[in-house]
């Protein structure tokens, strides 16, 4: 495990889906006994929204903050990662929530040219139409944020999380059974989108 | 109806001054007539009908809902069936619904519940309809006769069965003249009456010139022998068998009897001159008509006859057809589907690896639709079905003393001849051992519904060695000649808690070939918690319960059903590592 050097940051508009998402993944990783740290800050305030990230990383502990390379990034907005495109390798793995309408879509509406500033980048870009994957209307009353399928196309193109280790953590941190079955669900729509 | 329709004016009128709904009562008669005990309704409906339900017995009010899904889940494991009325949907929500029913639990359905309000169904539609089966309904005339359909459809999905009533169904009765109104009340009047006056105990009796009959069939055949003047009075249901042999001349067709219909018929003799009858025949199929339509004749000064025949399609003999409340059929409740169980499954598979021609299988109804239905039955050549397999014993051949026998035994009378079994085990001295095969849930203290005696020395010994070892698969020999294996029957206990999840695994169902030939054999008689139906008909296997057992592969006759697996990614290594890994190597090269 000595070897390995990882930096994850996770991106978007909502602190508490992020502090969310970073909790399952700071656990999951725990379980697995990587070395693992974390920090989530807000980056800027456009118009009363806060653009948060929280980054996370394996292997050493000195420096949480200043990661030169990014490894993965998981995204709730897709235009907003072009703030990271310095950060970027060539085998940079972008998972982007691509299902609804974001706040960057205000600003910056070309979405072709982000599209080609990532792609001479990256070849490791996943648009995940998220909400349709996680079907949002099957869930019932116990609804749980569809982001999550994000964290299963994560480890299915990472590798670095074991699937069945996702599924128990959320499972602990579940209510009910209902609420479980809908994390479960989630998580493994994201994988096999990821590996289609 | 005054509760439905707002833009109805004689609703309006209806709702102020509060008055009856009697599509309601019509329809908790029918529920009460196809063997349904247990009836309950709204509070809100009983501020609204006072009087309505008086008549009814074992009607019962909740204001509580909670306490009323309690009461009906505790009813269903008791394998009683019950009705359910509701008005407001406030109070009725998914939740509750969610919480009680789709829990893994024993529920084994036989509830129906009528929604009554518009605004009600609207709230959750979306969420309930998904998971419980619903109906709509326009006309009374089309569900009323579905009524034992819709109990016996919610005992095999194990689910509570939604009906939704549409507004048009009750404003059909809506009374709107007053005066009509006043009619119908005063009939009703007469009605108790005359029932007083004739059975003290609230109990009908029959009149002298009446006879009953089980059967459309024997009943004909008995009307053509005698060849009279009669009139027949005829539901719907009967009447395609009633037109094909009598000539139509003193048939009177009702599309459905019921009490509302004595007005027209009231119209009907009105314009009949008086006239003598032999006889009066009426094919009620539903026992709706028998008390209003005696008392109707027997008021009547026009119409004289001989005989009064009441025809009846489903009661039974003894009590006559005439009255419905003694009324209780035999097969109401079906046999008690356990959980057949993948455990059980996995046990015959490895007895079928281990030896298989010199065994006998021996299954009570319950175990055996797994056993039927699996293409393990080719490997038994020797396969018993009996109700009660432990009288098996006693008819045994002496040609199957030689063999092995495995007795699978689901019901928990078992426990208490456990001594007689063993006794006439050592009588017959059989050269091999003889196998119990029962289920884990017999010793489950927490059903209170089956009293058993615990207090038997060996069964208590029994129970605390299994649970001291911990097995799943435990063979416990006794100092008799007999074995007992227990299976764990509930695989869901596994889910819920202990389960070691596996994702990279799963089965998954090829919906292209199954719903092609609808078999549901998957679904229905293994019983797997894990399979479900979609909104789309489409079957699904339910990740988070499965635990790869593959009893629904081996059950499928179309191979629709397949093991699938997930890739693993290995971790990539980042360039930083492989520098370091480089500065390793070449450390320990030099």
């Amino acid at each position: 495990m000595e070897n390995i050097n990882f930096n994850f940051v996770i991106n978007g508009a909502d602190i508490e889906e992020i502090k969310f998402l970073s909790q399952i993944l700071y656990l999951s990783l725990l379980n697995e006994n990587y070395n693992t740290s974390i920090a989530i800050k807000s980056l800027s305030n456009i118009s009363n929204y806060n653009f948060s990230s929280s980054l996370i990383k394996i292997g050493s502990t000195r420096s949480a903050v200043c990661a030169k390379n990014i490894n993965a990034l998981v995204s709730l907005d897709y235009q907003s990662i072009v703030n990271y495109l310095e950060f970027f390798d060539s085998s940079t793995i972008v998972l982007v929530n691509y299902s609804k309408f974001n706040i960057c879509n205000y600003f910056l509406s070309d979405n072709d040219n982000v599209d080609k500033n990532i792609k001479q980048k990256t070849a490791n870009l996943l648009k995940i139409p998220v909400e349709k994957i996680a079907n949002i209307d099957l869930m019932g009353k116990n609804k749980v944020s569809p982001n999550i399928s994000l964290l299963g196309a994560l480890s299915a193109k990472s590798g670095i999380i074991d699937l069945n280790n996702i599924t128990s953590v959320l499972a602990s941190m579940a209510k009910n059974d209902a609420e479980k079955k809908n994390y479960i669900n989630a998580l493994i729509a994201g994988y096999d989108f990821a590996n289609s | 109806m005054q509760l439905f329709n707002k833009n109805n004016k004689n609703a309006l009128l209806n709702k102020f001054e509060k008055k009856i709904i009697p599509g309601i009562e019509i329809i908790f008669q029918r529920a009460k007539g196809n063997g349904v005990n247990n009836l309950f309704y709204d509070e809100n409906i009983n501020c609204l009908l006072p009087e309505i339900l008086l008549d009814l017995s074992a009607v019962k009010k909740y204001s509580n809902i909670n306490l009323l899904w309690f009461s009906v889940f505790a009813l269903s494991i008791a394998r009683q069936r019950s009705f359910v009325v509701c008005n407001a949907g406030s109070f009725f929500s998914f939740s509750q619904l969610e919480n009680t029913f789709l829990k893994p639990n024993q529920f084994y359905g036989g509830i129906v519940i009528c929604l009554l309000n518009r605004s009600s169904y609207n709230n959750f539609s979306t969420e309930i309809e998904k998971k419980f089966p619903i109906f709509n309904y326009s006309k009374l005339d089309e569900f009323i006769d579905l009524i034992p359909s819709k109990f016996q459809l919610s005992e095999k999905l194990k689910l509570p069965v939604i009906i939704y009533l549409n507004n048009s169904i009750l404003s059909e009765y809506k009374i709107c003249d007053s005066n009509k109104f006043a009619e119908r009340t005063e009939a009703k009047t007469i009605l108790k009456t005359a029932d007083n006056s004739e059975s003290g105990k609230n109990q009908f009796i029959l009149p002298a010139n009446y006879e009953g009959f089980k059967n459309y069939n024997n009943s004909i055949e008995f009307m053509l022998n005698e060849n009279s003047d009669n009139l027949i009075l005829c539901d719907s249901k009967a009447f395609p068998k009633i037109i094909e042999k009598f000539s139509d001349d003193n048939i009177i067709y009702f599309k459905l009897l019921n009490p509302l219909d004595i007005e027209k018929l009231r119209n009907i003799f009105d314009n009949i001159p008086e006239k003598f009858f032999k006889q009066i025949i009426i094919y009620d199929s539903y026992n709706l008509l028998s008390k209003p339509l005696y008392s109707f004749f027997k008021n009547n000064n026009k119409i004289k006859f001989n005989k009064l025949t009441l025809i009846n399609n489903s009661a039974e003999e003894n009590n006559g057809c005439f009255y419905l409340e003694n009324f209780t059929p035999a097969d109401v409740h079906a046999n008690p589907s356990f959980c057949i169980g993948c455990n059980l499954f996995a046990f015959l598979q490895k007895i079928n690896k281990i030896d298989n021609k010199d065994t006998i299988l021996v299954g009570d109804t319950n175990c055996f639709s797994l056993i039927s239905s699996s293409p393990l039955k080719f490997s038994f050549p020797d396969l018993f079905l009996i109700k009660e397999p432990v009288y098996f014993i006693s008819n045994l051949d002496t040609k199957n003393l030689n063999k092995k026998i495995y007795l699978i035994i689901s019901y928990s009378n078992f426990l208490n001849n456990i001594d007689l079994i063993i006794d006439k085990i050592n009588n017959l001295a059989p050269k091999e051992t003889m196998y119990f095969v029962v289920y884990d849930s017999i010793f489950d203290y927490s059903n209170k519904s089956i009293k058993i005696n615990y207090d038997l020395p060996q069964l208590k010994n029994i129970r605390t060695e299994i649970l001291k070892n911990n097995l799943t698969l435990h063979d416990f020999k006794t100092q008799y000649k007999a074995n007992l294996i227990f299976i764990e029957d509930n695989c869901i206990k596994k889910s819920s808690g202990i389960k070691n999840y596996d994702f990279y695994r799963y089965l998954k169902i090829n919906n292209d070939i199954c719903l092609k030939f609808e078999c549901k054999l998957c679904f229905q008689t293994s019983g797997c918690p894990a399979i479900k139906i979609e909104e789309t008909n489409n079957f699904v296997i339910d990740p988070v319960i499965c635990t790869h057992c593959k009893l629904c592969i081996a059950i499928c006759p179309h191979n629709a059903i397949k093991m699938h697996k997930r890739k693993k990614v290995k971790i990539e290594e980042s360039i930083e590592n492989k520098i370091n890994l480089k500065k390793f190597k070449k450390n320990k090269i030099t």
